[in-house]
């Protein structure tokens, strides 16, 4: 226990120590209730079109008695961070993916035609 | 470089193969089956023959005996898990190429998008196990019974890799989850 008259040392507010302490005292600024949702992307520079944004960091917090109500980050954030991934990947192992085109799908409907029968 | 970017957008178990991934689609047939059939059904085997089923423009309902693709879940096509799973049909590719009304350069540009895999209705699955070179069609699904398909497990012609079914997750996610496009107004 830290007796009256002794000094107690304070940090100052973490701005020029590291990103999690700076990330966090951001964060501490939100008050008890709120919600809040992040994701922190750095996004290359114009020189490097070629390279993808990468994603730094996903965040969720609430601080509610009725959080237990709510979605939760393995819920929410794990599922829009898949789905982000393997659209991402898509369009990175398939560029120019695209759908079939009205002839194409002429041309499968034809296909089909001589493989189904009617029941 | 690209594939460092990409390395962070793969789940863990698949980072080992992000070479492969890059490399998309050369030796693709080499990596996208597994060594060896599973004991249990998983989410992209291929059966050998399954009754599938289609209603036409005029209501009609016609009937498809073909190989066809677990697109299901794997947890959801094991006994009493579901009543029923999702299954695509597998068109052989020479069948589909001698089939094709298209010609010259059409048919050759569309094959050409199809082994890539960039027609996003269809995914390409190379010859392998007692599979031959086929077409896997997203947009013909029909639900069969669980009950039904556990039988035909003995009856599988191929069984995707690790990386072999992320590739059809990223295929699948792509053709189910985009974005509809800006002109799709809703009420």
């Amino acid at each position: 226990m830290i007796a009256p008259t002794q000094p107690t040392v304070r940090t100052e507010p973490a701005t020029g120590q590291s990103f999690e302490c700076w990330l966090g005292e951001g964060l501490s600024a939100y008050g008890t209730g709120a919600a809040l949702q992040f994701t922190i992307t750095y996004y290359p520079s114009v020189v490097e079109p070629s390279r993808l944004p990468s994603l730094i960091a996903h965040g969720y917090g609430i601080t509610d008695p009725e959080a237990g109500f709510r979605l939760k980050e393995g819920e929410l954030l794990d599922w829009t961070k898949n789905l982000h991934a393997l659209n991402t990947v898509a369009s990175v192992i398939f560029p120019g993916i695209r759908e079939l085109t009205e002839p194409e799908q002429r041309n499968l409907r034809s296909i089909y035609r001589k493989l189904y029968r009617k029941v | 470089m690209l594939g460092d970017d990409l390395r962070s957008y793969l789940p863990e178990h698949i980072r080992p193969f992000v070479e492969l991934l890059k490399q998309f689609p050369a030796n693709y047939e080499k990596w996208v089956h597994a060594s060896a059939l599973p004991v249990e059904l998983y989410q992209g085997d291929v059966i050998e023959n399954a009754v599938l089923t289609a209603i036409d423009e005029d209501g009609d309902i016609s009937r498809l005996d073909l190989p066809a693709m677990v697109i299901s879940c794997t947890c959801d096509v094991q006994p009493k898990q579901g009543k029923f799973a999702l299954l695509a049909p597998a068109i052989d590719l020479d069948f589909y190429r001698s089939n094709s009304e298209l010609e010259g350069e059409a048919l050759e540009g569309h094959m050409t998008m199809l082994k890539a895999n960039k027609i996003a209705n269809l995914f390409f699955l190379p010859a392998g196990h007692k599979l031959k070179a086929s077409v896997i069609d997203f947009q013909q699904l029909t639900a069969v019974s669980v009950e039904l398909l556990q039988k035909s497990v003995e009856k599988r012609l191929s069984s995707l890799s690790q990386t072999g079914h992320y590739l059809l997750l990223v295929k699948l996610t792509h053709h189910l989850t985009r974005p509809d496009a800006r002109d799709a107004k809703r009420n």
